[in-house]
């Protein structure tokens, strides 16, 4: 249960419903933080996406216990349905984690479009050996258009050093 | 014009003429204007008389439920009205701005689908190559780092899985793409 002012103003009803009942939500879950694990990207609608997200970043919150610890296996063993994928959690992704705390998941979502009309998402795990999805911004120092600019910035501080010098001596 | 008017005076008094005749019981009555004959089967008629079939509009409808209808007709302004209400436009979308990679429009909050498309293929090739390295599909424990023709892996890299692609990088794939930068921030 997460507790937040979001959680205040909708009466204690922040999540939303996800198939026809609790064990199906459940279900519907599992599947995809499997998926997640086994894939460290995964696309699926928007709803699932957002609720998976909190139930995979507590998985390695409990990964990192170590699997010598009886809960957080039994945590491991009921999240993850296909059952090869537990040493890859206590292996690579608790160390993978190990000095980072909090937010280990990716979301974003997709745009609605003609041929993607349902409101789809990738989430996906840090440190995924995929393309990043979203690169950081890079500058350009060798576009005509910089070049300029930074010609122009010199002749402006230059100008301004030559007026400082000749005050003082007026 | 006065012929006219004579015509319909005196339809008119022949109209007043038949009422009254028929309220004093002179004249038939008129019949109903849209007179529906019920269907009589003239063997069925003929064996029992006892049974009387219900004849006319009762017999047409029998079993029908009828809902109700609209009377009138809505007059165009308050049709146009209800259909063409400001709040049911499609509003125009205020946040898009050009992609900062490939300068297609993008949405604010949203991935750029020019350059989702583009990555996603590249994501799915190397997702086949991980699937090819693993012995009977089960998952390996081990980083996993990918090394295209072109490039030579790193001294901290050695330990961990290395998936060979025969083909070279994409231009695209900048060396900002490695998902390295989430490890300082
Ligand atoms: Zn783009």
């Amino acid at each position: 249960m997460r507790l937040s002012l979001m959680l205040l103003i909708t009466h204690g009803k922040r999540q939303r419903k996800l198939g026809g009942g609790k064990p199906q939500r459940l279900n519907i879950l599992r599947r995809v933080v499997t998926g997640l694990v086994r894939h460290e990207r995964i696309e699926s609608t928007y709803a699932q996406c957002d609720e998976a997200k909190f139930y995979a970043e507590r998985l390695i919150d409990y990964a990192k216990l170590g699997n010598t610890n009886a809960g957080a296996m039994r945590i491991a063993d009921y999240w993850i349905t296909e059952k090869d994928l537990i040493p890859k959690l206590f292996e690579t992704l608790a160390p993978r984690f190990a000095e980072h705390d909090g937010r280990y998941c990716r979301l974003y979502r997709l745009p609605v479009t003609t041929q993607n009309t349902r409101d789809m998402a990738v989430l996906e795990y840090k440190g995924n050996p995929y393309p990043s999805l979203r690169p950081i911004p890079k500058n350009h120092p060798n576009s005509i258009a910089n070049i300029l600019v930074e010609g122009l910035r010199q002749d402006y501080e230059k100008k301004m050093e030559i007026d400082m010098k000749d005050q003082p001596a007026a | 014009m006065a012929t006219s008017l004579l015509r319909i005076f005196h339809a008119a008094f022949q109209n007043v003429e038949i009422r009254l005749l028929q309220a004093f019981g002179l004249h038939p009555p008129p019949g109903p204007a849209l007179a529906i004959p019920g269907c009589h089967h003239p063997l069925q008629g003929s064996q029992g008389s006892d049974m009387t079939e219900p004849s006319g509009l009762s017999s047409l409808l029998g079993g029908v439920f009828l809902m109700a209808a609209p009377k009138h007709r809505q007059s165009l302004e308050r049709r146009h009205k209800r259909q063409r209400h400001p709040d049911k436009l499609i509003k125009p979308k205020e946040n898009l701005f050009p992609c900062p990679e490939c300068g297609s429009m993008m949405q604010e909050g949203f991935l750029c689908i020019n350059c989702y498309q583009r990555i996603k293929y590249e994501t799915d090739i190397i997702r086949q190559k991980i699937k090819e390295t693993e012995t009977d599909g089960l998952a390996s424990t081990a980083e996993t780092v990918v090394r295209y023709a072109d490039e030579t892996i790193t001294e901290s890299d050695k330990s961990k899985r290395v998936i060979e692609m025969a083909r070279k990088k994409p231009h695209w794939f900048t060396k900002d793409m490695y998902d390295e930068h989430w490890k300082t921030s």
